[in-house]
């Protein structure tokens, strides 16, 4: 039982928890990474919108 | 990190010279520095150096008292979690990165948190993950998370694990429901399963790779998941002291008058407040200019204080969460890592006000004890003597058997006076306490 105690602490002791984190973060990180290029695509295709309806407007000032 | 003459310098060497001039080049030191975000240094001599391989040495500005995560309350380690991770979108938008992301590596001014560790920045490598990830969940996420979800006082683990709670404890105490919120899901309980997973299988930082635009996303969710925690302080005990003790508002006004005429007589410049509550007579010495340190046991009590402070900017008064009956140990490798409470003072004046009878009859610690120990904390002294006749420390008495013969103010005087000199005594009209204002025998000094 002693025995079996020592060796379960000595394995804990080499245990690495940075590996893991490293990995979740490539995972984790591929996820939100995209999530964030869709918000900019999104945030740039209304901006082109926006303006381009903002120059139509424009141009429907000028006619009147 | 090294003391000379009581005066604290820094040392960069050499290997570190690339990733310092890089700080100071793209002008991400100055920002964080012009927003009060990061403490300024100065350049002293090198011939202060502290060994060969330096190649600058730095004076960083004085922190007024050194604190520590485990005595914070939870607005406290969420504002320096933001702090951190503010810093580290900063440093990511000028090419470099945290390498640590420590909780010890903020301190508190008064109320406001400020990065102390100017050489924790390094260059940023593209496609390079975030090194201090596990870092910061271990010393941030895990107890805010614990503290929000499960009870205020888990807060206290960081005392045993200086290096942030291990997320594989955090996932098992969180609830289950905690796995329905996706930043808990990811950076707690998935967190905790790919380490156990990777534990034999050794991955280095280099060998992996995200992208920038995968960290900023992360950040991002680390700061959303901190802006979603919670927690609000009512219903205990303390909080809502001033509203049900026996004090009518004469006799708390003429209390305020007399602490007010024995600080502008001793005329502190650090003040220790134990016991302080929600901090309104630790107030009365900061706003005398006192650099007030305001303890008190209840999480809740420390949280409004610090609420209060945020929200009028307080710089002189730094609310903290500290049992009087059991200070801050020293603790890590040799206890000296992170200092004891009296290694960090003396202050100049002690207040120890409605305290005494919780010492002396909850918690059982003979009077001249106390006095011992409080002549450590500071040279002068602000005590109020609650008789047995207070109705507060009858409701002490309720539960225990009155052992405390010696426990009246001709006692309390005796167990005093082989450590302090009564300067003055005045009753609180109003009230059957009284005020006193003791000077240590012998000064108070910084242990060795």
């Amino acid at each position: 039982m002693t025995s079996e105690l020592h060796v379960a602490m000595a394995v804990l002791a080499y245990i690495d928890p940075g590996s893991g984190s490293f990995i979740l973060q490539v995972v984790v990180g591929t996820l939100l990474g995209a999530s964030v290029a869709l918000k900019m695509y999104w945030a740039r295709l209304r901006a082109y919108f926006v303006s381009r309806g903002e120059r139509n407007d424009g141009d429907a000032d000028r006619g009147a | 990190m090294f003391r000379r003459d009581g005066v604290l310098y820094r040392q960069v060497n050499g290997s570190y010279r690339e990733h310092f001039e890089q700080l100071l080049a793209t002008g991400l030191f100055a920002f964080l520095v012009a927003k009060g975000l990061i403490v300024d240094h100065e350049d002293v001599d090198l011939d202060l150096r502290h060994t060969d391989d330096a190649w600058r040495v730095i004076k960083p500005s004085p922190i007024p008292f050194v604190s520590y995560p485990y005595e914070w309350s939870f607005g406290q380690l969420r504002d320096a979690a933001l702090l951190t991770l503010r810093i580290q979108r900063e440093a990511l938008d000028r090419g470099m990165t945290l390498k640590d992301a420590s909780a010890y590596n903020v301190q508190f001014v008064g109320c406001q948190p400020v990065f102390i560790d100017t050489l924790s920045f390094e260059t940023y490598r593209e496609g390079r993950p975030w090194v201090a990830y596990r870092q910061f969940c271990q010393h941030f996420l895990a107890p805010l998370a614990l503290m929000s979800r499960v009870d205020v006082r888990l807060g206290q683990l960081l005392k045993p694990y200086l290096d942030g709670i291990p997320l594989s404890l955090a996932s098992r105490l969180l609830p289950w429901r905690t796995r329905l919120s996706f930043p808990l899901l990811t950076h707690m309980h998935l967190h905790a399963r790919s380490q156990e997973r990777y534990a034999d299988k050794p991955v280095k930082g280099s060998s992996v790779s995200v992208g920038k635009l995968s960290l900023i996303g992360l950040l991002d969710s680390l700061r959303k998941a901190v802006e979603g925690m919670e927690w609000h302080p009512a219903g205990t005990e303390w909080a809502d002291y001033y509203a049900n003790t026996n004090y009518e508002p004469d006799a708390m006004r003429r209390k305020s008058e007399i602490v007010s005429e024995y600080l502008d007589r001793v005329d502190p410049a650090t003040v220790w407040d134990l016991g302080a509550n929600t901090g309104t007579f630790s107030r009365i010495a900061s706003r005398r200019g006192a650099m007030t340190v305001a303890f008190d046991v209840d999480p809740a009590a420390v949280e409004k204080n610090y609420r209060d402070g945020t929200r009028d900017g307080e710089r002189g008064l730094l609310p903290l969460v500290l049992d009087a009956t059991n200070p801050s140990p020293g603790l890590g490798w040799e206890n000296t890592e992170r200092s004891s409470l009296d290694e960090r003072g003396p202050a100049d004046l002690v207040m120890a006000l409605a305290l005494v009878h919780h010492l002396a009859i909850g918690n059982n610690v003979p009077l001249e004890r106390i006095a011992g120990y409080l002549a450590r904390l500071g040279t002068w002294l602000v005590i109020e003597f609650v008789p047995k006749e207070d109705s507060q420390v009858q409701r002490l008495l309720a539960s225990r058997e009155d052992i405390f013969g010696g426990y009246d103010a001709a006692g309390f005087e005796a167990g005093f006076r082989p450590h302090f000199a009564v300067v003055d005594r005045q009753p609180i009209e109003g009230t059957c306490r009284t005020l006193y204002l003791m000077q240590a025998l012998e000064p108070a000094r910084r242990p060795t």
